[in-house]
């Protein structure tokens, strides 16, 4: 994900090239807040990240951000606080440090991978906001900051990056001059309802996107400022509409509900031809579950905010975006989804290796009720091709079935392998031979034994034994 | 509870659509939200009850939803407000309609189709139709006018109901047709469980007095005027019972006052001491339960 919502904003894009965006709307709204989401989403992922504001100082801004200077490893400048007295020269200072800051970032490379060659343009995208333009206008010469910008700017677009820059709304008509710059715009508003104020949030325009019907989609921000947007519930949606809680299978398609279910039962009883015509593929998947997501305990609000998460981690993973959609199945499963691979056995695995190390440092920065925890199994095989309850081509077969049973040996942070799934993999690299190791075996359903396979090392996994295999030791 | 409702028959005729507009009035007078939906997607015919303002009202059919051209909201038909100017009786709760297109190119958009990828997908939109309909819109009940006989979109609206009202007159073909909707189709939805089916013995020949003389009663109405000329006997219901595996409900008489009006209308918010809407007023009670 680059901004938040983005997928709502755009009804499913993932990722945006390069653009400025212009983000308006009324004081109180939220905007900062949302710049802050959109940082920490840079920082969670690796990016360079450029936070300018002459609004607060460095103090609020570690408040902002939940976290210490050392964590908040970017580059914050208030122009203000640059100088004695805000002046031209406060600019001229603020520029230079951004400049300063950029010229250190090697071309094609992003925090975490200056030493990796050959990175995606998209991997070394910067992260930039302005915070409240209106506020820098206060204080400075309008024609002062049009300098400011177009010098700024040019140094963004060398760069390709993602910003945001706020302004209050209605925008002034002295304002114009200096938003021209944007080639994305988006708003935000509050609107009345039950004797309520909800906000709302829209993208007018975005760089290489055509947005031929501009929605309104709901957002609301949690007391820890984290922001849930309307659409944003498990990506699974049933002909067009999100499912708002678990979904009830059927012959392992989704529904909304048992009355759902139920109701396609009886279309079936009558109309016999319209079974689906079964096909049969060789996928490779990858079955993700959320630890602990249906404990009573976690509010729902909580359960919500982990299933954007993951999805938003998810489809930042390289092994995840880089794949077409044709070569890839999602399913949700309620506590997480189970993603599959046609052809190549290393995307499940990379996809698991990836998502560990995101969810590792986005952990490390979050308060302890909202980490997230998961537990991996991955496993290949045939599976069957049925077009689920949107039309859309769905899968189901052993291959699932398998990955579903292997992951619900593990505990927390285990990748777990099936052997023949092991055994694809080992041979490809001495660091799969390193790092998956075969852990015992274990009776599954049906009185199935099946030998099974452990993948970690200091960046991934668990390496210790799941409970259900320390018990199998441990009893007489 | 949210219920789906669903009048259906084998043969036309038998007061399904009556019924249907009329069940739906009357919950809606005792303060539900009622939706009532046309889908004798064949030949609509409910939209009648409700005069011409609704009428002119409706943008979007069933039918435009069902090939996905528009959402369940845009189909959707206010029809409250104008029930209230129009008809004696106030409603308490809401009426809202979705109906259905009569054009010939609309029916044979969702009845000519061949292929199985399409009817799958016109029968998923189907499922969510009821879901959106109840959740998003705070209805209580959803009323559904279904066409007759053992037809593609009949079948449908079957499967989609809670509670399934089979209407019947006493002719032999009607008695036949409906045996064979009971054990052809319900028995397999009855393995599906939770769906109530009810026979419903409709326009029972009886005596109908003069248009005059009810003009000149009109606050007079009593089950005696309307009383049936032929009884029906206690053990042919046990045996139609027994035959389609479903209880007789009721025995409505022929209101020939209803039968034959010029017009259609509502006679629950019109005449609600009729005895009609008392006959009305125990289905209700039926649903209720």
């Amino acid at each position: 994900m680059a901004i938040p919502g983005l997928a709502e904003l755009t009804d499913g894009e993932e990722n945006i090239s390069p653009t400025l965006f212009l983000l308006s709307g009324p004081p109180g709204i939220g905007k900062r807040d949302y710049c802050r989401e959109f940082l920490e989403e840079g920082l969670s992922s690796g990016r360079r990240c450029i936070f300018l504001s002459s609004k607060i100082t460095d103090k609020e801004k570690i408040d902002l951000f939940n976290m210490n200077e050392k964590k908040f490893n970017s580059l914050f400048v208030n122009p203000v606080l640059v100088n004695d007295s805000p002046s031209e020269k406060s600019l001229d200072g603020t520029l230079k440090r951004i400049i300063s800051y950029l010229s250190d970032i090697r071309i094609g490379a992003s925090l975490d991978q200056q030493s990796n060659v050959g990175t995606d343009d998209l991997d070394n995208i910067i992260y930039f906001v302005m915070d409240s333009l209106n506020h820098f206008c206060d204080i400075f010469e309008i024609s002062s900051i049009r300098k400011f910008l177009a010098k700024l700017v040019l140094q963004l677009r060398k760069r390709k990056t993602i910003g945001v820059f706020t302004i209050d709304s209605p925008i002034s008509a002295d304002y114009q001059p200096i938003v021209s710059f944007c080639d994305g715009i988006m708003e935000m508003k509050f609107e009345e309802s039950n004797d309520s104020l909800i906000r709302k949030i829209r993208l007018l325009s975005m760089a290489g996107h055509a947005m031929t019907k501009p929605t309104w989609i709901q957002f609301s921000i949690d007391k820890n400022g984290r922001f849930t947007f309307a659409n944003d519930l498990l990506k699974c949606t049933l002909d067009g509409r999100v499912i708002q809680h678990h979904p009830v299978y059927y012959l392992d398609l989704p529904f909304h509900s048992e009355g759902c279910a139920r109701t396609y039962r009886k279309f079936m009883s009558v109309f016999k031809d319209l079974d689906p015509k079964y096909e049969v593929l060789n996928y490779n998947f990858c079955f993700i579950d959320i630890v602990g997501l249906s404990n009573p305990e976690l509010a729902v609000h909580r359960q919500k905010e982990k299933i954007v998460r993951l999805n938003e981690f998810i489809s930042s993973c390289n092994s995840f975006r880089k794949v077409s959609d044709d070569l890839k199945i999602i399913l949700p499963s309620g506590d997480g989804m189970a993603i599959g691979y046609e052809n190549n056995p290393e995307l499940p695995y990379k996809l698991s290796t990836e998502l560990h190390g995101f969810l590792r440092k986005y952990n490390k920065r979050i308060q302890a009720d909202s980490t997230i925890k998961v537990r991996i199994g991955l496993s290949s095989g045939p599976v069957f091709t049925v077009y689920d309850i949107s039309n859309r081509l769905n899968v189901w077969g052993p291959g699932i079935v398998m990955a579903r049973r292997v992951m619900d040996l593990g505990d927390s942070w285990h990748i777990l392998l099936t052997e023949n799934f092991a055994m694809q993999l080992r041979p490809l690299y001495e660091e799969y031979r390193n790092n998956i190791r075969l852990i015992g075996s274990y009776e599954i359903k049906h009185g199935e034994k099946i030998n099974v396979y452990s993948a970690y090392c200091d960046d991934y996994g668990n390496p210790e034994l799941p409970e259900k295999f320390k018990q199998i030791y441990t009893s007489p | 509870m949210k219920q789906v409702i669903t009048f259906h028959s084998y043969k036309g005729g038998t007061g399904k659509t009556t019924l249907a507009a009329n069940l739906a009035a009357l919950l809606a007078k005792n303060g539900n939200n009622v939706c009532i939906v046309d889908i004798d997607v064949y030949a609509p015919s409910l939209h009648a009850y409700f005069g011409d303002i609704v009428q002119n009202k409706i943008k979007n059919t069933l039918n435009d939803y069902i090939v996905g051209a528009c959402g369940v909201d845009d189909l959707l038909v206010q029809i409250t407000p104008i029930q209230q100017l129009s008809e004696k009786g106030s409603l308490a709760g809401k009426i809202m309609g979705c109906f259905a297109s009569p054009k010939r190119e609309d029916i044979l958009k969702i009845e000519g189709v061949k292929e199985d990828k399409n009817r799958m997908s016109m029968l998923k939109r189907f499922i969510n139709f009821r879901e959106e309909l109840i959740e998003k819109n705070d209805i209580d009940y959803v009323i559904m006018d279904s066409s007759p006989g053992i037809r593609f979109w009949a079948i449908n609206a079957l499967a989609l109901s809670d509670i399934v009202f089979l209407t019947l007159k006493m002719g032999d073909m009607d008695i036949g047709g409906t045996k064979m909707i009971a054990n052809e189709i319900l028995a397999q939805f009855k393995e599906q469980g939770n769906t109530k089916y009810y026979l419903l013995l409709n326009r029972i020949a009886g005596y109908c007095i003069p248009y005059l003389q009810i003009e000149q009663s009109h606050e007079n109405h009593s089950e005696e005027n309307y009383s049936t000329l032929t009884p029906v006997a206690d053990d042919f219901i046990k045996k139609l019972s027994s035959d389609t595996g479903i209880d007789v409900m009721t025995s409505i008489p022929c209101y020939c006052d209803i039968q034959f009006a010029q017009k259609e209308y509502l006679t629950v918010l019109g005449e609600p001491d009729h005895p009609f809407s008392q006959q009305i007023d125990h289905l209700k009670t039926l649903i209720e339960i």
